[in-house]
């Protein structure tokens, strides 16, 4: 894998689900890269996550959710321009509720389909800006497990369009990204309707030699609140905001793996809602 | 080439996932629950289903024909050492409007209860599920009841009342019956009830059962039935039906 793939590679941020509806962070890069990609090209991704989260008030209603999550990818590079990709998670999840019930369950979660399209390739400067579009759905492949709380299925089974934009600029040894997506979730298992949410990604990376990069990004999330049934689910919703720092290091020329950690620096979440620290690390390579 | 490869995979993640998600597994533990209940229970005898005759403290003989209590809410509490714990005179809060609301310690679903039904038949009142704590008693709120509420009866009318009663008394040294019909919407204050020995809900000890009784023989002790149609008097009354709900043994 060339330097250049590394340099491109803090796009490689594995999606993050920072609950269990919605996404954080740019899941289109992790496959499809940000570089000019050739025709036919083949990448494959394995990306394991785990995170915490809790709802509600402690000793009183708090649900805490223990998740585990490996998502494997599959990129294809139809021409210069286009992008296609799928991710398929593999999800295990543990609900603790606050009268001591449990809940585990593992399972295939929802299938990922999404394209990516560069619009301006910025020929005149050897590609050091580009631009386009991002655009997709999850598919609602998850299957549904009946007296499973809605946050303890491995899906939500629901159709999630999401349509976005990203930009990315280019000079060695930095790098820079940025992505705004917009995703819409019709109902889905127990007539759960996600909030409608705006995902931003903005990220640098920088090089220190051939085979090792660092990057940090920022990485938020607005969204409505949910609903079930048409009532509103007090403890969602609001704005979320991730600090990333990641390391990327290339182990040979066509396998890259990556290790990081989500932070939550921005709270301002509706009700009483937190999500703990996320690690993450994965594997990327390329046929 | 490479996009064969990229179909065949998308169908087999297709296939994969139709086909029930290629192996899933999935483990549910129950955790703790409460369970409520309540029922009519004279202080002196077991009556059954029917009108309910008795006296009161005063000797006035009183046959009920109708009634009906709306239970609002019940709510389990860890701090009884309040003053609302204490056994003082219950007067008559501003009425509410609000729907009880549903936490894992307080059942927020209202019920009418029969007080015509059999003594001693529990009535489900519903579940909850609370964390693990010691807990030392139990709040019950009496407020008129809205269309969520469960059991209302088809025959009569509970929506927004509290209480409702037909009967007839007669007055001591008397033979004559007089009929009376009581109507109430107001609510009075919560009912704090402390259970005799503390209920410690933990991972070893996950479910619970509570029952209220009712005794409403006890309504009318002291009720000036020549000025039942006062508002001192029904308040007295509904003083009364706030006092005689019971803690029942069971937990």
């Amino acid at each position: 894998m060339s330097l250049k793939s590394i340099f491109i590679y803090f796009i490689f941020i594995p999606s993050s689900f920072a609950c269990s509806t919605c996404t954080v962070g740019d899941p289109t890069l992790n496959l499809m890269g940000a570089e000019k990609s050739f025709e036919g090209r083949l990448r494959f991704s394995a990306d394991y996550l785990s995170r915490i989260e809790k709802m509600g008030l402690e000793h009183f209603n708090q649900t805490k959710l223990t998740e585990q999550r490996l998502t494997l990818g599959l990129g294809y590079a139809w021409d210069e321009k286009l992008n296609l990709s799928m991710r398929l998670p593999l999800v295990r999840k543990q609900l603790q509720f606050v009268n001591l019930a449990e809940q585990t369950h593992s399972g295939i979660g929802d299938l990922d389909i999404s394209a990516k399209l560069t619009i301006s390739s910025d020929e005149q400067h050897s590609h050091r800006h580009l631009w386009g579009i991002i655009g997709g759905s999850r598919l609602p492949t998850a299957q549904k497990i009946n007296n499973l709380d809605i946050d303890g299925q491995s899906g939500t089974g629901a159709f999630v369009p999401n349509l976005g934009i990203w930009y990315g600029f280019y000079q060695y040894p930095y790098f820079l990204y940025a992505s705004g997506v917009y995703h819409y979730a019709f109902e889905g298992f127990d007539n759960f309707k996600a909030g409608e949410a705006v995902i931003s990604t903005l990220a640098g990376q920088v090089a220190f030699n051939h085979s090792l990069a660092f990057q940090l990004a920022l990485e938020t999330r607005w969204s409505k609140q949910n609903k079930t049934d048409n009532q509103t689910d007090p403890d969602s919703g609001g704005t979320l905001g991730f600090l990333s720092p990641k390391l990327i290091y290339s182990i040979t020329p066509d396998i890259l793996l990556n290790i990081g950690v989500q932070i939550p620096v921005i709270k301002k979440l509706k009700g009483n809602h937190q999500e703990d620290t996320t690690l993450q690390f994965g594997v990327v390579y390329d046929f | 080439m490479i996009f064969k490869v990229f179909f065949i995979s998308l169908i087999f993640i297709i296939n994969l996932t139709g086909c029930g998600g290629g192996g899933s597994s999935t483990t549910i533990q129950e955790g703790i629950t409460v369970s409520f209940g309540a029922t009519p229970l004279s202080t002196t005898q077991k009556l059954p289903i029917g009108n309910k005759t008795f006296k009161t403290t005063e000797g006035v003989q009183i046959t009920l024909k109708k009634a009906f209590l709306v239970i609002w809410s019940v709510k389990l509490e860890t701090e009884c050492s309040s003053s609302n714990f204490a056994q003082w005179f219950d007067w008559l809060i501003p009425q509410a409007f609000a729907h009880a609301q549903e936490t894992p310690t307080q059942l927020g679903v209202p019920n009418v209860i029969d007080i015509l039904s059999d003594d001693g038949n529990i009535l489900k009142l519903g579940d909850i599920y609370p964390p693990p704590s010691t807990y030392c008693g139990a709040t019950v709120e009496l407020m008129k009841a809205d269309e969520d509420t469960q059991y209302l009866p088809k025959e009569t009318p509970m929506l927004n009342k509290v209480l409702y009663i037909e009967g007839e008394y007669f007055p001591i040294g008397q033979n004559e019956a007089i009929p009376f019909i009581i109507d109430l919407a107001k609510t009075p204050r919560p009912r704090n009830l402390k259970f005799p020995v503390s209920l410690i809900l933990s991972s070893t000890k996950r479910t619970a059962q509570i029952n209220f009784q009712i005794n409403y023989d006890r309504w009318f002790d002291g009720v000036d039935f020549n000025a039942l149609t006062e508002e001192t008097q029904k308040d007295f009354l509904l003083n009364n039906v706030t006092n005689s709900l019971k803690y029942q043994s069971g937990v």
